[in-house]
């Protein structure tokens, strides 16, 4: 143990202790094994980029509400055809709040789910074994107890997306600890959009974690866009669990916070799975923001395709881990990966670690990363059509996301995201 | 219109163009032939605005403004316009996204308004028909996976969108066919006027038999070295550049 772990007090479990009289015994091996675990540090090669250890020395206090109406949330978002919203305060999910109404969609929280079974702790809950990713996911599972589980009925498609709310405010900082379970059963179509939004300054730690578990033949897309404040933190690990023939999209738009990681983290669990990755991290002033993505080819005939790309400027970091590993057992695979970035401040960095890891001898597998600065020559071809130098670089920066966010098909969202953009 | 006086520019610590001196009228189309690495893309490049050259002496005055100093976009908000001799690739932005904000800026820098949709696609059309260039091409990246012929004729087609007082044809004619070269020609042609003028930058003399011009200049090791009417132009093409250079003495 280094002299920097030893040092470090963990506030952040004393503060769910303490607000938390009783863990249930049903959690008690999960809290555990958080303790057993060291705190992370650069030495972890999942954490060698970015240091989360701050956000165990924080002192935090109690998390609490504020006020927002559905007209201010409206206000908040784009205006997408979407036909539900499950809207989270401060991690808190409000029913008042939310509009659910959507035939062949069920939403249950957490609480209630409790209430009925022991802890949630059915079929469902953890299925996807998040907690066995790391310390941060073992203590959201430990102690989260807001939070939905959201079923597709089986062979029901919802043509209108879904919009996941989170929004957050306060001065003081707290732990927001929400747990979303996403069950699409077999042969359903969903589409996701999630906002992760600092309605004013934040200065949270979000420890959120996401299961999605896509059954035989189902679709999930799961777009999400970050806007928060440099204040705030978050944590969001996203574990999907792929049956045969399923297919995952996930459109991240990690676009302002002050210290983001966004991990998906994918296991095909049958043969014939697409995974389709695509993002964008875009830090500006001292923001890090990290985007981590894993996918596990474990069944043959499965593909992913993923880009990633990263605009980093003023003293920011950004940062893309993105490996796939491919199992012996996992003939045919195709997978394509690229990441490419560009950096517009010498102060800037970026770290681009793209990985394959292919134990199985027949697959078709490329990865590719590249990080550039703005082209001089096509800067100089624009300015000798009469564009200032300002303007064309808005106008190249904005082709280099568009190929990201040209992705999405609802113009809303997409006006939204350039406007967040400033491109 | 046009106006240089001794200008000497380098790049990296070389100098490149070592006193050119040269006069453009309105209406006139100047050409500048030369053999390769005599500089005559440096000096495009140089007129147009690009810093990579550090001009170290010398003017360049067009229409009564010494334009030394001037920003790129400014020199062509003023009306300059540069043919690129490889016109670059920008990926993700359509040729009427680009032409939009080109004409904007240009009608903003001379204090007109931008023009409204209706007519802004009206142009286009208009001007697309100058050089054959087909409706589906303005819709792709600009350049992005053009052919040679392409590239040029959007070069051209780009300069009709932006009627520029002076145009400058850096090799126009490399790497085209005759019947895109007749195509660019005919479009060049097209837009002479009384008003406007061009320098015409070609190592053949093949173009100058489509683009007729008033004066034919031969550049030489960053140097006009020899001025004359159309014919000289046939002369270099029949006898080769080895004489120029025994006539400046090497």
């Amino acid at each position: 143990m280094s002299k920097l772990e030893k040092n470090i007090n963990d506030n952040l479990l004393e503060t769910l202790l303490s607000q938390n009289a009783v863990v249930p015994a049903e959690k008690k091996k999960y809290l555990d094994e958080y303790t057993s675990l060291a705190i992370q540090s650069k030495k972890d090669e999942e954490w060698k980029y970015t240091d989360i250890a701050k956000v165990y020395e924080k002192v935090y206090v109690k998390a609490s509400s504020f006020d927002i109406s559905k007209d201010e949330i409206d206000t908040l978002l784009p205006k997408t055809n979407a036909k539900a919203r499950i809207c989270f305060i401060n991690g808190v999910f409000s029913a008042k709040l939310s509009d659910t109404q959507v035939q062949g969609l069920s939403i249950e929280s957490l609480k209630e789910s409790c209430r009925r079974e022991a802890c949630g702790f059915n079929a469902t809950y953890n299925a996807t074994h998040i907690s066995k990713r790391g310390k941060l996911e073992l203590l959201n599972t430990a102690f989260a107890e807001e939070g939905v589980i959201i079923r597709i009925a089986r062979n029901v498609s919802i043509k209108e997306p879904i919009e996941l709310v989170f929004l957050h405010q306060g001065k003081e900082a707290s732990v927001l600890q929400t747990r979303n379970i996403i069950v699409s059963d077999s042969n359903s179509k969903t589409q996701f959009l999630a906002f992760h939004i600092s309605v004013n300054e934040s200065t949270h730690f979000n420890n959120i974690a996401t299961e999605i578990h896509v059954k035989e033949n189902a679709w999930v897309t799961y777009n999400q866009t970050y806007n928060d404040s440099d204040q705030n933190t978050t944590f969001h690990a996203i574990e999907v669990l792929q049956e045969a023939d399923s297919t995952f999209e996930a459109n991240s738009f990690l676009i302002n916070g002050g210290l983001l990681r966004n991990n998906i983290q994918v296991m095909h669990n049958g043969k014939g799975c697409q995974t389709k990755l695509n993002g964008l991290y875009t830090p500006t002033k001292n923001e890090t923001i990290d985007s981590f993505t894993h996918v596990a080819h474990m069944y043959p005939e499965c593909t992913t395709s993923e880009l990633y790309k990263g605009v980093a400027s003023d003293t920011s970091t950004g940062v893309f881990v993105g490996k796939i590993y491919v199992a012996k057992d996992a003939q045919k695979t195709v997978a394509r990966q690229s990441n490419k970035n560009m950096l517009i401040s010498a102060d800037a960095t970026i770290h681009s670690k793209p990985q394959l890891e292919i134990w199985a001898d027949d697959v078709s597998c490329t990865h590719g990363s590249s990080i550039g600065q703005l082209n001089d020559d096509q800067l100089f071809y624009c300015q000798s059509r009469g564009i200032n130098r300002d303007q064309a670089v808005m106008l190249l920066l904005h082709a280099f996301v568009a190929e990201v966010v040209e992705n999405l098909d609802d113009e809303a969202l997409k006006e939204y995201l350039f406007d967040l953009l400033k491109v | 219109m046009l106006s240089i006086k001794n200008l000497h520019a380098s790049i990296n610590g070389k100098e490149i163009l070592k006193g050119i001196n040269l006069e453009v009228k309105a209406g006139e189309v100047h050409a500048i032939m030369g053999p390769n690495g005599s500089g005559k893309s440096t000096m495009s490049s140089v007129i147009a605005g690009r810093d990579v050259y550090d001009v170290t002496e010398g003017e360049i005055w067009f229409n009564d403004k010494n334009i030394i100093d001037m920003s790129p976009e400014d020199r062509a908000c003023e009306g300059i316009f540069l043919s690129f001799q490889y016109p670059v690739e920008i990926p993700g932005v359509s040729i009427t996204n680009f032409m939009k904000s080109a004409l904007e800026s240009k009608r903003k820098y001379l204090g007109q308004e931008a023009l409204q949709p209706a007519e802004f696609l009206k142009l286009m059309k208009e001007k697309r028909q100058v050089v054959e260039l087909g409706d589906s091409l303005s819709k792709r990246a600009v350049n992005e996976g053009f052919s040679g012929g392409e590239k040029k004729k959007n070069e051209i087609f780009q300069m009709a969108m932006l009627d520029p007082k002076l145009a400058i044809l850096d090799e126009t004619d490399s790497g085209l066919d005759i019947d895109a070269l007749r195509i660019v020609a005919t479009g060049v042609n097209k837009l002479r006027t009384e008003q406007n003028s061009f320098l015409v930058i070609t190592h053949y003399q093949r173009l100058l038999d489509y683009i007729v011009p008033d004066v034919v200049h031969i550049l030489y090791k960053g140097r006009i070295v020899k001025s004359g009417p159309k014919e000289l132009a046939l002369e270099l093409e029949a006898k080769g550049y080895d004489w120029i250079k025994q006539e400046v003495g090497e």
